[in-house]
């Protein structure tokens, strides 16, 4: 039984894989703007080189809080929204920057850097937000 | 005692457990599941988190291909909220040539069967295209051929199947283990096994009576079948995975091993993990560590193709036992990732099954089969409806328009709810509710996910949490880069209030387990927040 | 003389050596784990005893003989520490001798020998007071949700504090309460006046217990270390230490930049003495990646006298999480002077001293002596 399937499966792949040959020519070629319109709904984003290189460097964060009390921009109004220097390098550019709702603050961090000025671990706080007004989706 | 009669007893809360008893309850069938600790403790807990088609079966089994890719289908359509595409890179060695076509033809049998998990097609991207996808691969990849596959949470699916297991009349005996078996003689000589033993996690005995007892316990299957007095040998395999902060990449990459073994660097949800190792396991399931070698291997692997990769953040390692099936000769990669379902009345036993090996990918249908068998012998006629029905949460589907309408309503983060709703599907609304009721319940407990309080609260009273490290599983609280620092504490506080746990004994347990998935790898900004961690926990707990 | 991180052991070397006539500068590129102090301190691990200062040297010869008490002089902590007080804004009380116990705001306690003004409250003092103790979770506070260092800011204003004041009226029973205990939330600029203010108000003594994480008493701590230097007229260099020249030694200089927009903005600072005072893994003085390095001047380090790149990994992380960790008492070995060494004894730079957190043989967290290590070492290290 399992050499019948394993014939069936050898054959299979022979059978494509002549097929791939004769047809080659016709076949569409599917590359990379193929591969960015087949992801696009799962927002697969690509950093520059220079944005990789210094990546890393975004996972700092260890949660102290001391660059919250530093932040002009950080009031009630922020909070409810949950941002602050900090949460916006630990939370919110986790994943993928779906950062609708952060584009005001972003958009109104005037880059004085208090906040990085405290800041133990030396996280880009000014970098990371310049990431995230790079990649923010237009709301 | 009381001695309930079910139709079917299932020891064991992985995701297989999880998925008959779902099966059963939905077909009528009275059902009790017990497991020993958490649900998705064991096995499922420490898997790569991908539903997959089956990729490599096409060089040996169709078939298994086909369905695989079909019910990967399946699990999507009844929990969709639940699973993230992963777009994954084979990357190659060289562009051109026999091995490049060769690969290329496999895809595209492949493709055949991506629209049945709702894939896309292969893409075969040029050394040019690679590296404007991803500029941190190293400089000696030629190419590489994409695909998808599905990624999961494993912990969320097994409580999302058990909770649509209690809706249909199941019932679940979680920290409760199985300690003895009760048995009645028959005619021929064979004994029929009548019900089970447990013992509670506060010391309690009990019994239960069932006509069909099933022992789904992975790992834990040998001991189990040698208390019953029958036989199932296992291969037990030992895997590990390391974890990282954040998406290092949105895309996933396959790569291979110093001994050429196939390994990944693939996004989790908001992380990313490396994964795994294959190694012969002969020590206790239930004392697991991961070494340092272990961690070596699999980082000196991924560096061969992304160099910076020790530059990124690791917030821990965990590992697991594969309950493979036994076959002498093999290496641990080229065992059968198939399943077997054991009947003991060869041996002996009337009413006792046992099914083992099988994969995460393929839960649904192992399930079904099992639960098929089952109901044979217990002359049920009902079909399987797990194919169809949507799991909890996934009977109310909501757009990312809409969420980010309801976050603005509800004035929540969008972030924070649009991870809820990762977790609990059309579910969010019940905690929105919650939220609703209870304004001061929008405070964001831990803020790696974010996690809120209303969340915590549901799932204390909803999902079966009793312990900080129950509610990891449920809500992944303290599991980002903070590991608990801030978010243990007052999430002890509400367990406190909800069920009297002691929020010192908890604090301290679930610090304890953070640091000892850390400690096989131990650097950078992971050490100085376990120092801030030290310094603030190491003594605040005297009296 | 430059000094190198502004925590509590590097502002006490700049105080000491600007009151011996000094010109002083101190370089920093953050704030550490002075910043996140829950607002005591410690001085010797005992249980309440009064406290000789022989007999703790005796004890911890025999516990751990690396422990920088061996090269401090306790009989100078109150030299050393009257002169922190004329620079530093801050009440900070206590005693030399005992510890008292304070309650921190988990609802636990700790020992500790001092405290600043809001935490000052010695619970073995207690006796038949009735106290109150308000909970971290802020519901009964407010009606929005704030972080606790958002919340300070916003009591720093009196009309918030008279708001507070009526809800916790309304819904405590206050007339039958003899001391109130808040969080440590109340001001963070003005909390002196506006602790002054809710007393006056409710008519009651009120305290705050101690933090644990955030911490806003750890933020009016290093805003008081900062407040100290400017009083002191020591300049405040924002950067990271780049690199730096030395000869035959003697370190000559550092470059200092910001470490993230490195064009920007570099300086050179020349002196005769350089004091480091950068702590350990959390304010970034010292780090691990493939080896462990102490940052600025790649001084060797060492766990018990043992050169920690050599011990094994099992020596340095012990299984249980609460036990003092090997990880977290290593650090720089010095001789009496506080010069560093290197493994065979010998100086690495004559005219580079450490002190603090960065010093080998103590926990910093765990072992009940930091502030008197942090005192004592900053006083000492600027001794030239």
């Amino acid at each position: 039984m399992k050499i019948l399937k394993l014939c069936y499966a050898n054959i299979n792949l022979a059978f494509a894989l002549v097929l791939h040959f004769v047809f080659k020519k016709w076949f569409q070629r599917r590359g990379l703007s193929h591969f960015l319109s087949f992801y696009k709904e799962d927002h697969v984003f690509s950093l520059s080189a220079e944005e990789r290189v210094t990546f890393s460097s975004h996972s700092k964060c260890v949660f102290c809080g001391l660059c919250v009390s530093q932040c002009e921009l950080t009031d009630a109004h922020f909070y409810e929204k949950f941002l602050t220097p900090a949460t916006l390098a630990f939370s919110y550019t986790k994943s993928l920057p779906e950062v609708s709702s952060n584009v005001d603050f972003v958009a109104h961090c005037s880059s004085c850097r208090a906040c990085e000025k405290v800041c133990p671990t030396s996280v880009p706080l000014n970098r990371i937000i310049q990431f995230v007004k790079a990649h923010a989706c237009p709301s | 005692m009381t001695q309930e009669l079910f139709d079917v007893i299932i020891i064991g809360g992985g995701v297989n457990g999880c998925g008959v008893a779902r099966d059963c309850a939905l077909r009528g069938l009275k059902t009790l599941l017990i497991e020993k600790k958490d649900l998705c403790g064991g096995t499922s807990g420490a898997s790569s988190g991908m539903i997959h088609g089956g990729l490599r079966y096409l060089l040996y089994d169709v078939k298994t291909t086909r369905l695989s890719s079909k019910d990967s289908g399946f699990i999507q359509k009844s929990a969709p909220f639940l699973l993230f595409r992963i777009p994954i890179l084979y990357l190659m060695n060289k562009e051109k040539g026999l091995y490049a076509e060769l690969l290329e033809t496999f895809f595209e049998v492949y493709d055949r069967y991506a629209h049945l998990k709702n894939g896309k097609p292969h893409t075969r991207l040029t050394r040019k295209e690679v590296f404007e996808l991803e500029p941190g691969l190293a400089p000696h990849l030629q190419g590489a051929m994409t695909f998808d596959e599905w990624g999961i949470d494993a912990y969320r699916l097994c409580v999302l199947n058990a909770k649509d297991a209690q809706k249909n009349g199941a019932k679940l005996l979680l920290h409760t283990q199985v300690t003895d078996f009760l048995f009645e003689s028959e005619n021929d000589g064979k004994k029929k096994m009548k019900g089970v033993v447990v013992q509670t996690s506060d010391g309690k005995k009990q019994n239960y009576l069932g006509k069909i007892i099933l022992n789904l316990a992975g790992p834990w299957i040998p001991k189990l079948c040698q208390k019953v007095g029958v036989q199932v040998k296992l291969r037990p395999a030992k895997g590990i995975h390391i974890v990282f902060d954040r998406r290092i990449s949105n895309i996933g990459f396959i790569t291979e091993t110093i001994d050429r073994r196939s390994i990944f660097l693939l996004p989790y949800q908001n992380t990313s993990i490396i994964g795994t190792t294959d190694d012969d396991f002969y020590g206790d399931p239930d004392d697991l560590e991961v070494t340092h070698d272990e961690v070596q291997y699999l980082m000196e692997a991924i560096e061969r193709v992304f160099p910076t990769i020790r530059q990124y953040r690791v917030i821990g390692t965990y590992a697991g036992i594969r309950p493979t099936l036994y076959e002498w000769g093999k290496l641990e990669d080229r065992l059968s990732r198939g399943h077997k379902i054991f009947d003991h009345e060869k041996e002996g036993v009337r009413g006792f099954l046992t099914m083992a090996g099988g994969k995460l990918a393929s839960y649904r249908l192992m399930s079904e089969e099992l639960t098929n068998l089952v109901c044979k012998k217990l002359k049920v006629k009902q079909k399987c409806k797990t194919h169809v029905n949507p799991l909890p949460g996934g009977e109310d589907l909501i757009s990312e328009e809409e969420l980010r309408d309801m976050a603005l309503r509800a004035h929540l983060p969008a972030y924070a709810l649009s991870r809820l709703y990762a977790r609990h599907g059309g579910g969010i609304r019940d905690i929105l509710f919650l939220i609703e009721e209870n304004p001061q319940w929008k405070r964001v407990i831990c803020a790696s996910e974010p996690v809120l309080e209303a969340e915590v609260r549901y799932c204390i009273d909803e999902e079966w949490v009793n312990s900080l490290d129950d509610l990891g599983r449920r809500t992944r609280l303290g599991w980002g880069g903070c590991q608990g620092t801030e978010c243990a504490w007052p999430a002890a506080q509400i367990l406190k209030e909800k069920k009297g746990k002691d929020p010192k004994e908890e604090v301290q347990a679930f610090l304890k387990k953070r640091w000892k998935s850390l400690m096989p790898y131990l650097q950078g900004e992971s050490i100085a927040q376990e120092e801030l961690k030290h310094r603030v926990w190491g003594k605040s707990f005297e009296v | 003389m430059v000094v190198i991180g502004s925590g509590l052991s590097g502002v006490m070397a700049a105080l000491r050596a600007s009151s011996q006539g000094k010109k002083v500068a101190i370089v920093r590129k953050g704030w550490g784990a002075s910043a996140l102090t829950g607002g005591i301190f410690e001085i010797a691990p005992t249980q309440g005893e009064e406290v000789q200062f022989s007999s703790i040297l005796l004890d911890l010869k025999q516990k751990n003989s690396y422990h920088p008490y061996h090269h401090l002089d306790l009989e100078m902590l109150s030299t050393a520490f009257e002169l922190f007080k004329k620079f530093f804004p801050l009440k900070i009380q206590g005693s030399y001798t005992e510890n008292q116990v304070f309650l921190l705001d988990t609802g636990f306690f700790r020992r500790a020998a001092f405290a600043m003004e809001p935490q000052f409250l010695d619970f073995r003092t207690i006796g038949r007071k009735k106290v109150l103790t308000l909970g971290t979770d802020f519901s009964w506070f407010q009606e929005s949700l704030l972080l606790p260092q958002m919340l300070a800011k916003k009591l720093d204003h009196p009309d918030e504090v008279r708001s507070l004041a009526q809800r916790l009226k309304s819904k405590s029973h206050l007339n039958q309460v003899d001391l109130l205990v808040l969080p440590p939330v109340l001001g963070l600029d003005f909390f002196s006046d506006m602790k002054r203010e809710l007393e006056h108000l409710l008519g009651l003594p009120v305290f705050e217990s101690v933090a644990t994480i955030p911490s806003v008493p750890g933020l009016r701590f290093q805003k008081a270390l900062d407040a100290s230097l400017r009083k002191a007229s020591i300049p405040i260099v924002q950067g990271k230490v780049q690199s730096f020249d030395h000869h035959q030694k003697r370190v000559t200089s550092l470059r200092v930049s910001d470490e993230l927009e490195t064009e920007l903005n570099e300086t050179t600072l020349e002196a005769d003495t350089f004091i480091l005072a950068t702590g350990k893994f959390f304010s970034g003085g010292l780090r691990k990646e493939s080896v462990f390095w102490e940052t600025v001047f790649h001084l060797p380090l060492f766990f018990e006298n043992e050169k920690i790149n050599d011990c094994p990994p099992q020596k340095l992380l012990k299984k249980k999480f609460f036990k003092s960790q090997p990880l977290f008492q290593c650090g720089v070995k010095t001789n009496s002077a506080l010069i560093p060494l290197d493994e065979f004894g010998e100086p690495c730079y004559e005219n580079v001293r450490a002190c603090g957190t960065l010093l080998q043989g103590f926990d910093p967290a765990q072992d009940g002596t930091c502030f008197g290590v942090q005192l004592l070492s900053g006083y000492k290290a600027a001794d030239i």
